[in-house]
């Protein structure tokens, strides 16, 4: 790693990350602020919404049954969005990370100074890490404050904590898919339109195998699938198989942007 | 030991031709030539040089380390000016140059405050608003800041005006005196004629010739363009090593090959309008410097 190019990237993308955390912060804080007046008007919500189609009720997996408890609400809006606006961010952050430098052809100033390939990627992952685990950080902790506030702090924060964990899991899995695409394109560009499709994709795929239950082969291709959004429930806790999933894929995909990157003609 | 030192050194882009068995013995100390048309491989070897390309075949040697395993190693006694420099826009030059600094663990001393004055440079200014002269500068003074054992310059020259490139070719002779060797790309012969102890000659990705400076200006030729004035003749000049004279209505050109003192003396019995003596094109250099070579080789 080196410490002038980790702090220089950790400078520098921070008005994204900062935007981004805003959102989402101002997102989780206002869906709790609306807790209370949906918990109150429950019967009439879970009249309506039995209403819809069975395949519409499935597809957006809200779990209204589950709203009493102030995480199976959160639950609902916390699968849908956070991962997804996070997801974008992470996704879009960690293309453009390594290939602004080529795209910027700055790459050729960087190179030329006494620092290795490895030392590149490994200061641009940890600014990734870093940005991606500081806007859910703070997801959590708005997540933490405002479940507290509206619930009494009568909820389980440890089964908030996991929640969280998946939701960070995806974005870094997110993050380095970016990244890794970028270190393999022969010359690398920002792939944001790219990004966000395969986030809504393999969102997409959830929503298939949620609606029609053949397509489990899907289940393959989405990280959604493996986050565990059952938090309401009391044996709620870290799955050793998603994390795996996690982990294995993420691991995988750092040793091979390290594998590919170290050969790469750097085609300024 | 070498300053630089390859052996077969070889580059394809998938099928293109980048370099070809490239053979180089620089020795340090040295001011080295690399002459070559655009497109000759002449940014590839450099770019092999400094590990942003890997060879397809062939090896090369920096004060012999690797140049593909001992890269960060070898870097730290190398500076290096681009062709097109493209740093940072957002920072401020004192920034581009601190950041630069910080990667070979330096504070910026007096030898940094020579540079800035002798350039003229203002620190403060953003990278994006300086001229391409400008950021010649800035890529100037960032190459000698960690008063490196090896300069490696890509067509240094583009973009300064004369002032600013005798500045530079002063700086670095004095970096040469220094003991740095210098790796001078270029497509200006007359830079690389005034600069450079030796000189190789790249065209098509292979190194067709090499030579030192003194043997190379006995071949060099200038190109002689003269206007008579209206109504006065001109004459068939009898100095020999004229090649390629084209004669247009008053206007008279060709290539010159010899002792200058002696055709401009024939020169001045002409009634002469105005006459200019440039550097030919290097396509015409090279056409005419091999046809010499190999009729040498035929005698």
């Amino acid at each position: 790693m080196n410490l002038n190019l980790f702090l220089r990237e950790l400078k520098n993308n921070l008005k994204g990350t900062v935007l981004t955390s805003f959102i989402v912060v101002l997102y989780i804080a206002f869906s709790l602020l609306i807790y209370s007046s949906m918990k109150e008007n429950i019967s009439r919500i879970t009249d309506f919404y039995y209403l819809m189609p069975e395949s519409f009720q499935v597809a957006f997996n809200f779990h209204i049954n589950q709203w009493d408890n102030v995480l199976g609400y959160y639950v609902t809006y916390f699968v849908y969005f956070v991962p997804i606006i996070t997801g974008c961010y992470s996704i879009i952050l960690g293309a453009k990370i390594l290939s602004k430098e080529e795209q910027n052809k700055t790459a050729e100033f960087l190179l030329s100074r006494p620092i290795s390939r490895n030392q590149i990627i490994s200061s641009k992952l940890l600014t990734l890490f870093i940005h991606i685990l500081g806007i859910n950080l703070l997801a959590f902790l708005t997540g933490l404050i405002g479940c507290g506030i509206v619930s009494d702090w009568e909820f389980n924060i440890k089964s908030l904590v996991i929640l969280h964990t998946y939701g960070c899991l995806i974005c870094l899995l997110f993050g380095l898919i970016g990244f890794f695409i970028t270190v393999v394109m022969k010359r690398a560009k920002a792939i944001s339109g790219i990004g966000i499709g395969i986030i809504l994709v393999t969102y997409f795929f959830d929503v298939m195998i949620r609606v029609f239950g053949k397509v489990q082969f899907l289940l393959y291709l989405t990280p959604f699938k493996y986050i565990n959004i059952e938090a309401h429930s009391q044996d709620y806790s870290f799955d050793t198989w998603r994390l795996i999933y996690f982990i294995g894929i993420s691991g995988l995909l750092i040793v091979l942007s390290y594998v590919f990157y170290r050969r790469k003609d750097i085609l300024v | 030991m070498y300053a630089i030192e390859t052996e077969g050194l070889t580059k394809f882009y998938g099928k293109d031709r980048g370099i070809i068995d490239l053979d180089l013995r620089i020795n340090e100390g040295e001011i080295f030539g690399f002459i070559g048309p655009n497109g000759s491989g002449k940014t590839t070897t450099i770019r092999l040089f400094l590990c942003l390309l890997f060879p397809t075949s062939g090896s090369g040697k920096i004060f012999n380390y690797d140049i593909v395993k001992d890269s960060p190693r070898i870097k730290k006694n190398v500076g290096f000016i681009p062709t097109e420099v493209n740093y940072y826009e957002n920072m401020t030059v004192k920034e581009l140059i601190e950041y630069s600094a910080s990667f070979y663990n330096i504070s910026l001393d007096r030898h940094f405050d020579q540079l800035i004055d002798a350039l003229d440079l203002d620190l403060a200014r953003k990278i994006e608003d300086l001229s391409m002269g400008n950021k010649k500068k800035v890529a100037v003074v960032q190459s000698l800041i960690h008063n490196p054992r090896l300069l490696i310059l890509d067509e240094p020259t583009s973009g300064l005006d004369p002032l600013i490139q005798n500045h530079l070719f002063d700086i670095l002779n004095k970096q040469n005196e220094k003991g740095t060797t210098i790796f001078f790309s270029s497509h200006v012969l007359g830079d690389v004629e005034k600069f450079c102890h030796r000189v190789a000659f790249i065209k098509d990705g292979r190194i067709v010739n090499e030579d030192d400076i003194n043997s190379l200006k006995k071949k060099l030729l200038s190109r002689i363009s003269y206007r008579i004035k209206e109504g006065k003749d001109d004459i068939t000049l009898q100095t020999p090593g004229i090649i390629s004279l084209e004669k247009n209505k008053n206007s008279t050109s060709f290539l010159y090959k010899g002792e200058l003192s002696i055709l401009l003396k024939e020169l001045s019995q002409l009634s002469i309008e105005n006459i200019t003596i440039t550097e030919p094109d290097l396509e015409e250099v090279f056409i005419h410097y091999y046809e010499s070579d190999s009729r040498e080789e035929d005698n």
